[in-house]
């Protein structure tokens, strides 16, 4: 008997390797047991009387779904009066069972027993519901169905319902964990086998289907609903049947090593952007949302029909949000008739803000109207302005923003609105580090940046548009799956994106530059000597401002927390926020030079000796420089890289004598901005001259950096705009430097040529001031060595003349400068020293000073 | 036998890597670690709030090797992990009594 189901067992194997599985697979199982275990009992019960012995059985073996390693769950059930007899029958049946080497979970019970049980024991209370006689007693085992329907079932629909409920999320939070996204669980985890199970033991007890084709026959799943599920149903099993053959035992769980050999024998392909296994385990995940998706929408179901909806304890007023969506029971509804909906289609968009605004959920009957509508979504209101506002505001108002997108991309909404989404749905990637599914992770970097911005306040407030830095977070991976660098790819891809979604260039441009550096804070945070000042001012150049570098380094805090347990640690964090803290002070123009600044270069003194060297090295074999390198001072040295120092050093040497009388100006196009590199010799009003020249030839000045050698040589670095849209080629640059040569030798009067140039229209358009009142604060704190004066004022056009030409009056010795201009406000702070090389601590020479720029800024009663 | 301990800043381990592996070194044990020594820690201040960095993030190399290697390691370890800047680090060299492989139960030169 034994070797007899071993060799049937072995048959049955060999029936799947030829390619038998599925669901026929576990009907032929099932039967093989049966009549094993018929066979054995039939033997033993000869003599028996009748209506005493009963095998049933129970659970998977119950529901004839015997995967290859599953465990048996057989119970004899016995006529209390046939107590003596019953152990025979058990050693009958029992015995060949194990020794067939089958796992078999057995009881012995009378009807009473087993109600006992089912009372104790809720698993074996739901394992009754799929009860099934094997052989024996039909009388028995109809009095068992009979009295347990009738203890267990009516008037307890919804005390088995909650139980059920309590069951899924204790096994959602199990088997949602960590360990699980990698190598899902397929029997226990989200949307897996057992999610199935829970589906139709519910809608036994509460409707009396009793398989899921009554399921679907109560019209419960839409046809196309049917469809899909069911294939992912089968897709289930054959994985589950090739996964306990290939292990050979009981293992569901599908394990990193054996996701590549699976995909094989499925015969998944890959090419050279994405994996087999990749591809394989797509479709994994994909199968498993559809179960997910479709048993959660029952559940909701099942909770309004036995009215169990909305009792939960945020219980929250119906009420009508706006035209066609509403709050009822605690879940947002669409209350709109199909031919309005089609007239307004941006209310699906609206939908999901309410739901951000409320936190409520939307109504399992409204995601499948969403569903159902998502052709609405057409090009033309992708790009309808109404639908981006709703957008962007569910992204920065949600109260917790996972849930709404989630529920946006289970409904398919975010793919229908965002198509380039779609490419990285369930998109797997095969590696330790990344746990989530591209999708998922991205929907998590949007939320663990709400958590990292909260956490770290003070650098969230630098940003002004908040909602491109969320929406980054939602596409930073959007790129993944193409073959080629994903940040590259998927900038291009962000900025169409963007354009469609009507932001502007200026929006697109932050947004495209947040993807394509999403990476640059985390790769070299660890890669990088954060101690080199010249590495840490390249990173400030390709980062830009304040702004971005506050956006790429939250941005990089939710990436990488949401990436997975492996690619954040305190150690991580530690780094990237001393690469934060280092660049910072480049980007600072408000504050500029502030103590810590100063911290840092003290720091970094061995770094400049180490960069005069780099200079040494530059000009060595050259003819002898003109001024000594160790005279140049520290602050200088590491404002530059070592190739810009040297050849200031050159222009110096070669132009020694020029430079005495007159001055150099060489400009450069750096793309955004153009670099005016002006050289000559120290003398009062300097900077004022060369702010007036640069204005008279129709440029705006960003940053100034000023410096002055031991021997006198100032050697001026200025950022500037064009504001007359000529090209860099277009302007005459030997004309600039003829201006300023006149301006230095008193040949030029500025204050005069300016006022004129202003009077012609000139600039007309940037005089959107008056509004702004102008303010001017000396600091002598934030620096250790210079007076600070920070001048808040309209930005208009020979303003900058005007206040390093009051400063110059001053005898002040302007040190440097930074200019930012941010939307018609203009914050310049200078750095200063008064005629005698100190700081303006006097009160009453500071009043004096203050009276004075502010004059120049046009506000006569101060 | 002797153990190598190394404690490196974090941006040296792929050099210091490429330099053992030249070496034919076999295994090493790395960890992500956090200190001070002379390099202490710091202080920047970022917009008025201060964030104090006491303990800062290093790299821990551990290698285990006979005794005759040991110059040798740690010269190509000081070679390609030295920035010639405070904070490079440390190597200690400790005296080691067994090594057993696991598996195999060999013992000592025959473990590692």
């Amino acid at each position: 008997m034994t070797v007899h189901l071993r060799t049937e067992r072995d048959a049955l194997e060999k029936l799947w390797e030829q390619g038998l599985s599925g669901r026929s697979l576990l009907l032929h199982h099932s039967r093989l047991v049966d009549e094993f275990i018929a066979g054995c009992f039939a033997g033993a019960a000869k003599n028996l009387p009748p209506e005493t012995v009963a095998l049933v059985a129970l659970g998977g073996y119950g529901r004839r779904e015997l995967f290859p390693y599953s465990d048996i769950d057989l119970m004899l059930l016995y006529h209390p009066d046939f107590r003596d007899g019953v152990k025979g029958i058990a050693d009958a049946v029992l015995y060949p069972l194990w020794d067939s080497g089958m796992e078999v979970g057995h009881g012995v019970r009378t009807v009473e027993e087993s109600l006992l049980q089912a009372g104790e024991d809720y698993f074996f209370l739901v394992s009754m519901l799929d009860a099934r006689l094997v052989a024996g007693s039909a009388g028995l085992f109809g009095n068992l169905l009979l009295r347990f329907r009738d203890e267990y079932i009516e008037g307890r629909r919804d005390v088995f319902v909650e139980k059920m409920k309590e069951h899924r999320r204790r096994r959602r939070k199990r088997y949602g964990h960590h360990s699980y996204l990698l190598e899902p669980h397929i029997k226990e985890g989200k949307g897996g086998l057992r999610d199935i199970q829970a589906m139709v033991w519910t809608a036994k007890v509460v409707f009396g289907l009793s398989a899921i084709e009554d399921i679907f026959d109560a019209g419960l799943l839409s046809p196309e609903e049917q469809k899909e599920f069911t294939a992912s149903w089968d897709m289930l099993i054959r994985l589950r049947n090739r996964l306990h053959y290939v292990s050979r035992r009981k293992n569901d769980q599908l394990y990193l090593e054996q996701q590549v050999e699976m995909a094989e024998a499925f015969g998944y392909t890959g090419n050279d952007a994405v994996l087999a296994v990749e591809n394989f385990m797509r479709d994994v995940y994909r199968q498993l949302r559809v179960v997910a998706v479709t048993t959660d929408l029952f559940f909701d179901h099942v909770d309004e029909v036995l009215g169990l909806a909305g009792k939960g304890p945020l219980s929250v007023p119906d009420k009508e949000i706006e035209k066609g969506v509403e709050i009822r029971l605690g879940s947002i509804h669409l209350v709109l008739p199909p031919q309005q909906l089609e007239a307004r289609p941006h209310v699906l968009m609206r939908l999901f803000l309410a739901a951000a605004r409320t936190g409520l959920p939307l109504h399992h009957r409204t995601q499948k109207v969403v569903m159902a509508n998502l052709a609405l979504i057409t090009d033309k209101i992708r790009i309808s302005p109404r639908m981006s506002k709703a957008f962007l505001a569910l992204l920065i108002e949600a109260e917790s923003i996972f849930p709404v997108l989630e529920t946006m991309l289970e409904t398919g909404m975010l793919q229908a609105y965002i198509p380039e989404f779609s490419r990285i749905v369930t998109l797997a990637q095969h590696d330790v580090y990344h746990i989530y599914t591209v999708d998922r992770h991205s929907l998590q970097t949007v939320a663990e940046l709400r958590i990292v911005a909260a956490e770290q306040d003070t650098v969230y407030r630098q940003i002004v548009l908040p909602q491109i830095l969320y929406l980054a977070a939602l596409l930073h991976d959007i790129g993944k799956g193409s073959g080629r660098d994903h940040s590259l790819e998927g900038a291009g891809i962000a900025l169409n994106v963007g354009r469609r979604l009507g932001l502007s260039s200026a929006e697109c441009d932050l947004l495209s530059f947040l993807v394509r550096y999403h990476l640059f804070i985390p790769e070299n945070a660890l890669r990088r000597d954060l101690n080199d000042a010249a590495f840490i001012q390249r990173c400030a150049e390709t980062i830009g401002d304040i702004e971005r570098l506050a956006m790429l380094y939250l941005l990089s805090i939710a990436d990488s927390r949401a990436t997975g347990p492996s690619a954040w640690s305190d150690w991580k964090a530690t780094l990237m926020q001393e690469m934060f803290l280092r660049i910072f002070p480049y980007l600072d123009f408000s504050a500029g030079q502030t103590r810590e600044q100063v911290e840092i270069v003290r720091h970094e003194e061995q770094g400049a000796d180490w960069l005069r060297d780099q200079v040494e090295d530059l000009l060595a074999g050259e003819a002898r420089p003109l001024i000594n390198l160790a005279s140049l001072s520290s602050d200088y040295i590491l404002s530059f890289a070592p190739e810009k120092v040297a050849g200031h050093i050159r222009l110096h040497r070669d132009n020694y004598r020029l430079l005495r009388q007159k001055s150099l100006v060489l400009a450069q196009d750096l793309g955004d901005l153009w670099e005016i590199l002006v050289l000559s010799s120290d003398r009062p009003g300097l900077l004022a001259k060369i702010c007036g020249v640069v204005t008279l030839n129709n440029l705006a000045v960003v940053k100034a950096q000023i410096f002055t050698w031991d021997d006198g040589t100032v050697v001026d670095v200025l950022d500037v705009r064009p504001v007359d849209g000529l090209r860099f080629a277009e302007k005459d640059w030997q004309a600039m430097n003829a201006d300023l040569d006149a301006a230095i030798s008193h040949r030029l009067d500025l204050g005069h040529r300016l006022l004129k140039k202003l009077a012609s229209g000139h600039g007309r358009r940037y005089d959107r001031g008056g509004r702004i009142s102008p303010r001017v604060i000396i600091d002598n704190d934030s620096s250790d060595v210079y007076s600070v004066v920070e001048i808040h004022s309209a930005d208009l056009p020979g303003m900058l003349y005007r206040i390093t030409q009051t400063l110059a009056d001053f005898g002040m010795n302007i040190r440097r400068a930074y200019i930012a201009t941010e939307v018609e406000r203009l914050i310049d702070v200078f750095y200063v020293l008064d005629a005698k090389g100190q700081k303006i601590i006097d009160a009453g020479f500071q009043r004096e000073v203050v009276h004075g720029l502010l004059y120049a800024l046009g506000l006569k009663e101060a | 036998m002797k153990k190598i301990e190394a404690i490196i800043k974090p941006f040296k381990l792929d050099d210091v890597k490429d330099a053992l592996n030249e070496l034919g070194l076999k295994g090493m044990t790395i960890s992500e670690v956090k200190g001070y020594g002379r390099q202490k820690g710091h202080t920047e201040i970022y917009r008025g709030a201060e964030y104090v960095v006491d303990f800062i993030p290093k790299i821990k190399i551990e290698i285990v090797l006979p005794a005759d290697q040991v110059d040798l390691v740690v010269n190509k370890i000081r070679a390609a992990a030295n920035t010639d800047k405070i904070g490079d680090g440390k190597i200690f060299v400790l005296p080691v009594e067994r090594v057993i492989r696991v598996r195999t139960g060999e013992e000592n030169r025959d473990a590692v």
